[in-house]
């Protein structure tokens, strides 16, 4: 296994930003950024903090000065050799560094991979592992609360019908095979055909659920995109509230999207700032653009800011078009109202209109945005916590039930339906870990009576 | 000691299991000994007269390809056969033959009689003959009997059935007794036990015998075999089967009030009896009792001989008191006047846990002791049979310190009860169903010969006779695939014609097999419109149209298998502890510690273990 890196501590600013690595590199992986003496220091001397400088080292430039603690595989959280670098909150910092790290061949951590390596190392269990996942997703959980907690329970009473039914239809077919004298097969296609089509449907109604839980579960990301220089980055700070504004501001320059979490009313919120949408004159800024593209896609809401003294124009339709084929909700926000004003403007669009350097307007943002956020999130939709392993079986049951139904209307005898249906019962169990051989005989001998 | 004494395999009891284990052995050129209570019994179907039907029927198919004996025997004495479930699919058709119990007992007698390397004594066997190996194990090395007399052997095959403490119930008298009418054996359980085996107890029914002279047939339907049948065994040279019917009726409300007002007298109802029954094979009291809004059961009366005075009413076991029986049995039309030649009765007895044998069906912890058939408590001549062929072919490569044939749930019927007995805890006696078999659209009658012969040759149980013939049989079969590839059918106005009577059109030049392809064509049809010959037998046209019919099908549930070999093929140590074992669930620990999986496959179809335990499980693997 490779090595890898993530910052440890929440995306924004703070007092101290944690950089974790993990891997049989973890300590070579800051070699050429300390000294040669501290490097024997900490490696002498793990489990202990000790302070040092983070240097380039081409012109040895100092960027961070801070603690860093070594801990010697297998005692560490993951089981291999860790190293965590405690460094000032700020995400430039954090971020330039975990850059320079990278350039060494220490990659970045998938989400999750910290604990999925201490669960492969025998650290933890499963549900350890599960509950690690938990209580790092409980940032949100004041969002959750209102709309999840409530369903839980329901889920597993829910899928538990859906596999009984799909059980009973399994076990009718079955017992008609096991005791052909007893028991006909007539009616038991348009039997199947309806169950196939009712469970089908549930199944649908709890992943379409989903995806709305999954922006609860993650966070609710606000993206902030919009033409460079319509005043993102100050529309961003606005709403960080100006006390935590420390992004950089030159226009056209932002190559990485800048993310920091923010309160609002009671809702926390993950805010990103993106980079300008614009044909890209230069490679660089070409990524920073495809990045913002990506923000879009994975975006809860979308606060869409165009400059009112230049009014929407062309490019600006394209993208908000391009937000609401995505079908994310999202706002317009005129910003720069402290500068000239078309009326015009003014009068012929709907939206919002602030000034982020005045913050006129700004509580006017901040209720919309809640109010966006309440009605598309936390309005009862009847949705689910799922974790991944979960979603994965229950789109694979929806697969297997959508094959079964090609499989019913060719003609094929009766037994060949079984292979999608037990296909698509298994898929349900594993999210319960039943077996469902026994299961079906069970059903068979409840509901049926057969014998010789 | 007299070395005339001293065998390589014994084999205890000679029912199906016995017969089987014991002509293996014996085939495959292990000097063997049979230990029966009585050599007149040898092969008697105690229940019903009757081999084969869904399940049951691909088990006996798979014996025959791995040279066993019950298929050729079934065909040799069928009354008659009747292929089932047709219209269902390939994977399910059964094959099942109403036999003539006594002439199937005559041969069998006759075989295990005849039988070169093979010596039958009559004995009741007292204990075993053991030594304490490393640990707790033992290692078995014979038996004594009850008359003092010690034989020799490596390997000890027991098939005692529902003989080990066996006790039969009718109403609320009780008798000790392996059979109405045979002694049961109470000295192999305290033996079994000195071993270290642990025992569980289980029931089992059977319905009365009719006098065929004092049933009205005629106010019965009429049920006869198929007028051209299918055979069991590719060794059945000629089918000499004389369609003797059975006869269908039903019960009524009158019935059931009759069982209800009677039920205070049945051992079940009473707690007399302490074993569990089979739910799918449940007494005539347990269909009134649990499923009180049918109003009627059917009833199958079925013949036991050539030409034989006693009748089997199949659906009607139980144990209710002889006038009880009799008075219910006779509210059923055509039975108004009916006398039972014996009443029906249920038998309670000791069975082996089967979770303690490997899948070798050596018990884990006595090296040389093999248990077979009803002691594992499975339930039916065909699930014995097949437990007895493994184990008996199994003991018989011990012997001959050759490598152990070992069925998997993805090769075999077989391979999956030998599975699900060794991983699951049995509470009831267990039967073999089609279900049972995540993979039974690959596991089907009409390509047993192809998955199985040779695992019958490479353990020397396949003669060379048979064994010939398969291999012209596979020779045969690839040379009409490669014929309905090559056949091609073009849309020119004659073919189109022929075709139109198929209820099908082309537009383009298609070959053969693809044609089949349609829902609507079966290879019959083709061969009766003269697109192809008939150039194979029946069913092996079977096995040709369904691998070309549902390749679809057949691919998916070949992904299935791979899927499935995943886990099978990561084994887990022998001497593995699962207790301290991190992450581990108690309930899973303790589990894994009691079955003792042979690979992380099994464990995971133990009940109580889940897929986290399993990822410990895996972790722990790799880290050692």
């Amino acid at each position: 296994m490779g090595t890898i890196a993530a910052i440890a501590t929440a995306p924004g600013v703070g007092g101290v930003g944690i950089i974790r690595i993990s891997g049989p590199q973890a300590l070579a992986s800051v070699a050429p950024f300390v000294s040669k003496a501290l490097l024997s220091k900490v490696k002498a001397q793990p489990r202990t903090m000790l302070g040092f400088s983070f240097a380039d080292p081409h012109d040895g430039m100092i960027l961070d000065q801070g603690l860093l603690v070594y801990f010697k595989a297998p005692f560490s959280y993951t089981g291999e050799d860790v190293l965590e670098l405690h460094l000032h909150g700020n995400p430039v910092i954090l971020h330039s560094i975990l850059g320079k790290l990278q350039d060494t061949g220490v990659r970045l951590a998938a989400p999750g991979e910290f604990t999925r390596r201490a669960f492969l190392n025998g650290k933890m269990d499963l549900l350890q592992a599960e509950s690690v996942q938990a209580m790092v997703e409980a940032r949100s959980a004041e969002i959750l609360r209102r709309s999840v907690r409530q369903h839980q329970g329901y889920l597993s009473r829910e899928l538990g019908d859906i596999r009984s039914r799909l059980l009973e239809m399994l076990a009718r077919i079955e017992v008609s095979l096991d005791y052909p004298e007893e028991h006909s097969t007539d009616s038991l296609r348009q039997m199947l055909l309806e169950c196939v089509d009712q469970c089908g449907a549930v199944l649908k109604g709890l992943m379409a659920g989903q995806s709305k839980v999954l922006h609860l579960q993650q966070g609710v990301r606000a993206v902030i995109a919009g033409q460079p220089n319509a005043g993102k980055s100050s529309v961003f700070n606005a709403l960080l509230g100006e006390h935590r504004a420390l992004v950089a501001e030159t226009p056209g320059t932002t190559r990485d999207q800048v993310e920091a979490d923010v309160l609002i009313d009671e809702f926390r919120l993950s805010l990103v700032d993106t980079a300008g949408l614009r044909q890209a004159a230069d490679v660089v800024e070409q990524m920073g653009i495809e990045k913002t593209k990506q923000a879009l896609a994975t975006a809860s809401v979308v606060l869409y800011v165009v400059d009112v003294s230049k009014g929407i124009q062309d490019e600006d339709r394209a993208w908000i078009q391009r937000v609401d084929e995505y079908d994310i909700p999202r706002l317009l926000v005129f910003n720069k109202l402290d500068l000239s004003v078309s009326t015009q403007t003014k009068v012929a669009s709907e939206g919002i209109f602030i000034s982020a350097k005045t913050a006129s307007g700004l509580e006017t943002l901040k209720s919309r945005i809640v109010e966006l956020v309440q009605k598309n999130y936390l309005q009862d939709t009847g949705a689910y916590l799922l974790n991944q392993r979960q979603l994965g079986h229950l789109q694979a049951s929806l697969n297997d039930l959508n094959v079964l139904k090609g499989d019913l209307s060719t003609g094929h005898p009766i037994d060949l339906w079984t292979i999608g249906l037990r296909s698509a019962v298994q898929a349900l169990s594993n999210i319960s870990g039943e077996n469902v051989t026994e299961a079906i005989l069970d059903s068979i001998f409840s509901r049926f009576c057969v014998g010789k | 000691m007299p070395s005339a004494q001293t065998y390589q395999v014994i084999v205890i009891g000679a029912g199906h299991a016995g017969i089987e284990a014991s002509l293996a052995s014996a085939r495959m050129g292990c000097p063997t000994l049979l230990l029966t209570a009585s050599i007149n019994t040898i092969g008697k179907m105690s229940c019903n007269p009757a081999i084969g039907g869904p399940a049951k029927s691909h088990l006996v198919f798979e014996m025959d390809a791995l040279g066993g004996y019950m298929g050729w025997a079934a065909d040799q004495t069928a009354l008659q056969l009747k292929m089932l479930n047709t219209s269902k699919g390939p994977a399910v058709w059964s094959l099942r033959a109403q036999s003539d119990m006594y002439a199937y007992q005559r041969l069998a007698q006759q075989t295990v009689c005849g039988q070169a390397n093979l010596d039958v004594r009559e004995s009741m066997v007292l204990r075993f003959l053991y030594e304490n190996e490393a640990g707790s194990s033992k290692r078995v090395y014979g038996v004594c009997t009850q008359d003092g007399t010690e034989y020799r052997a490596q390997a000890v095959v027991l098939t005692t059935g529902t003989f080990m403490r066996g006790l039969l119930h009718t109403g609320l008298v009780h008798t000790p007794g392996g059979r109405v009418g045979e002694q049961a054996s109470n000295d192999i359980s305290s033996a079994l036990r000195d071993l270290g085996v642990e025992l569980g107890r289980l029931k089992t029914g059977t319905p009365p015998r009719l006098h065929r002279d004092s049933i009205n047939f005629s106010a019965m339907k009429l049920e006869p075999g198929d007028v051209q049948p299918y055979q069991f065994s590719t060794r059945t040279e000629k089918l000499d089967c004389p369609n003797i019917p059975c006869h269908l009726t039903y019960t009524s409300d009158k019935t059931h009030q009759i069982i209800r007002d009677h039920l205070h007298e049945s051992p079940m109802y009473t707690g007399k009896i302490e074993g569990t029954g089979p739910r799918y094979c449940p007494s005539i009291e347990d269909k009134v009792v649990k499923f009180a809004d049918k109003d009627r059961h059917q009833i199958f009366i079925e013949p036991t001989g050539r030409d034989h005075v006693e009748m089997y009413p199949s659906g009607f076991s139980t144990s209710l008191p002889a006038e009880a029986q009799l008075k219910a049995m006779r509210t059923l039309p055509g039975l108004e006047q009916v006398e039972f030649v014996r009443p029906g009765y249920a038998v309670e007895y000791d069975f082996v846990f089967p979770h303690q044998l490997k899948n070798t069906f050596e018990l884990q912890r006595v090296e040389g002791l093999y248990c077979a058939g009803q002691i594992c408590g499975t339930s039916g001549y065909e699930e014995a049979a097949a437990q007895g062929l493994y184990a008996g072919i199994n003991a018989a490569l011990k012997v001959q310190s050759k490598p152990a044939m070992v069925l998997t749930r993805d090769s075999a019927y077989i391979g999956c009860m030998i599975d699900d007995l060794i991983t699951k805890e049995i509470t009831e006696p267990y039967r073999m169903f089609t279900g049972r078999s995540e993979f039974r659209l690959l596991l089907r009658q009409d390509n047993a010969d192809i998955r199985l012969t040779s695992y019958g040759r490479r353990v020397g149980l396949v003669a060379d006779s048979q064994w010939n013939k398969f291999e012209q049989k596979k020779m045969h079969m690839q040379a009409y695939v490669q014929k309905l590839k090559a056949l091609r059918l073009n849309p020119d106005s004659p073919t189109l014609e022929r075709l139109h009577v198929l209820g099908i059109s082309i537009k383009k030049t298609h070959a053969l097999d693809e044609i089949l392809k349609r829902p609507e064509i079966t290879l019959d049809r083709l061969i009766a419109l003269g697109f192809i010959d008939d150039g194979l037998d029946r069913l092996t046209r079977l096995n040709v149209e369904t691998d070309i019919k549902y390749a679809g099908f057949v691919a998916r549930q070949q992904e299935q298998v791979r899927d499935f070999q995943q886990l099978e093929r990561i084994p887990l140590p022998a001497n593995f502890s699962y207790l301290n074992l991190t992450g581990l669930r108690k309930e899973a620990m303790q589990k894994l510690e009691k079955l003792r999986p042979a690979n992380l496959g099994q464990a995971s179809r133990i009940a109580g273990v889940n897929p986290a335990d399993l990822t410990v499980l895996m972790v722990q693997l790799k880290r050692r």
